[in-house]
C-alpha cells in the first residue's frame, strides 16, 4: 500500500501573492516598473545614441556647451533616472534568479547601492555640468 | 534546507518510503533554437549594457572634471580597444532594444506571441540588430573620414 505523502498546503492564495503579501513581496510593481522604464528609454536612448555620434570627436567646450542647454540637461537627467532603475530592477532579477544561499540577500545589496551610486554620480556629473561650467578647471 | 523548492520534490517509490525526486534538467538537455538563444542573449545583453552605461557616465563624469581627464578618456574611445568595445556596446544595445520591443508588445496586448510568429520574428530581430549596428558604424566612419578631408 502506498502512503499519501505529506505535502505543505499553501495557505495564502493568489490574490493575496499578487497583493505583494507573497514571498517575493511587490513582484507585480517590479515588473511593470521595468516596462514602464524601458518604455521610457525607448525614445531617449535612441536620442542619446545620435548626440552622441553627432559629438564623436567634440572637444570639451562644445560637451559643455551641449549640456548646457535646457533641454539636452533634462533629457540626459531623464536617460539616466530611468536607466539606473532600469537596470536595477533587471540586474536583481537576474541575481534573485541564480543566486542562493548566503549570497543571495548580500548581491541584491550590492546591485542596489551600487546602481544607486552610479545613477547619483552620473546625475551629479550632469548638474555640474550643466550649473556651474565655470567650476570646471584643470 | 539551502532551497524552498525541494519541499515540492517530495516524491515516494513503489514501496511507500518518502525520496526526493529529481530536479528537471535545465537549459543545457536542449538543442539551442533561435528564439531561445535571443532569450539568453537578452539577459545577458542586459548585464553587458550595465557596463556599457557605466562607461557612457565615465565619459560624463570625465567632461565634468575637466578638459585634461575628458581629453585622456576622449582618446581611450577613439584607440582601437575603444572602438571595438563600444562597437560591442552597440550591437548589444541594439539587441537588447529590439528584443525589450518585442517584450512590450508581447505584455501590452500578446501581440505576435504564436509560435511561427516568434520564429519570423527571430529572423527580423538578428538581421535588425545586424543592419542597425552596421548602419551606424558606418555613419560613424563616413563622419571620421569626412572630417580628415
Amino acid at each position: 500500500m502506498t502512503k499519501p505523502t505529506d505535502r505543505p498546503t499553501i495557505m495564502r492564495s493568489f490574490l493575496g501573492r499578487m497583493r505583494g503579501l507573497g514571498a517575493g513581496h511587490n513582484v507585480f510593481e517590479h515588473w511593470w516598473a521595468e516596462r514602464l522604464c524601458a518604455i521610457g528609454m525607448t525614445p531617449l536612448s535612441i536620442w542619446f545614441i545620435i548626440q552622441i555620434v553627432r559629438l564623436g570627436d567634440a572637444d570639451h567646450k562644445e560637451v559643455v556647451k551641449w549640456v548646457g542647454k535646457p533641454v539636452n540637461t533634462s533629457l540626459l537627467l531623464a536617460l539616466m533616472l530611468l536607466t539606473f532603475n532600469h537596470m536595477q530592477l533587471g540586474l536583481r532579477v537576474i541575481s534573485e534568479d541564480y543566486s542562493r544561499g548566503k549570497y543571495r540577500m548580500a548581491l541584491g545589496l550590492l546591485i542596489r547601492g551600487g546602481t544607486l551610486l552610479m545613477g547619483l554620480f552620473a546625475v551629479l556629473s550632469v548638474l555640474k555640468l550643466a550649473f556651474a561650467p565655470s567650476s570646471i578647471k584643470e | 534546507m539551502s532551497d524552498m523548492r525541494k519541499t515540492f520534490y517530495v516524491g515516494h517509490t513503489s514501496d511507500g518510503s518518502i525520496n526526493e525526486r529529481p530536479m528537471s534538467p535545465h537549459l543545457e538537455v536542449y538543442k539551442p533554437y533561435l528564439s531561445m538563444v535571443l532569450s539568453i542573449s537578452n539577459r545577458i545583453t542586459g548585464a553587458a549594457l550595465a557596463g556599457g552605461s557605466t562607461l557612457a557616465v565615465a565619459w560624463l563624469a570625465s567632461a565634468a572634471k575637466g578638459p585634461r581627464t575628458f581629453g585622456k578618456v576622449q582618446k581611450v574611445a577613439g584607440s582601437l580597444v575603444g572602438q571595438t568595445v563600444l562597437f560591442g556596446c552597440s550591437s548589444a544595445f541594439f539587441l537588447h532594444f529590439i528584443g525589450g520591443l518585442r517584450h512590450l508588445m508581447w505584455d501590452s496586448c500578446g501581440h505576435r506571441l504564436e509560435k511561427d510568429e516568434i520564429n519570423q520574428d527571430s529572423k527580423t530581430a538578428v538581421v535588425a540588430t545586424t543592419a542597425l549596428t552596421l548602419g551606424l558604424w558606418t555613419i560613424i566612419f563616413g563622419r571620421k573620414l569626412k572630417k580628415k578631408k
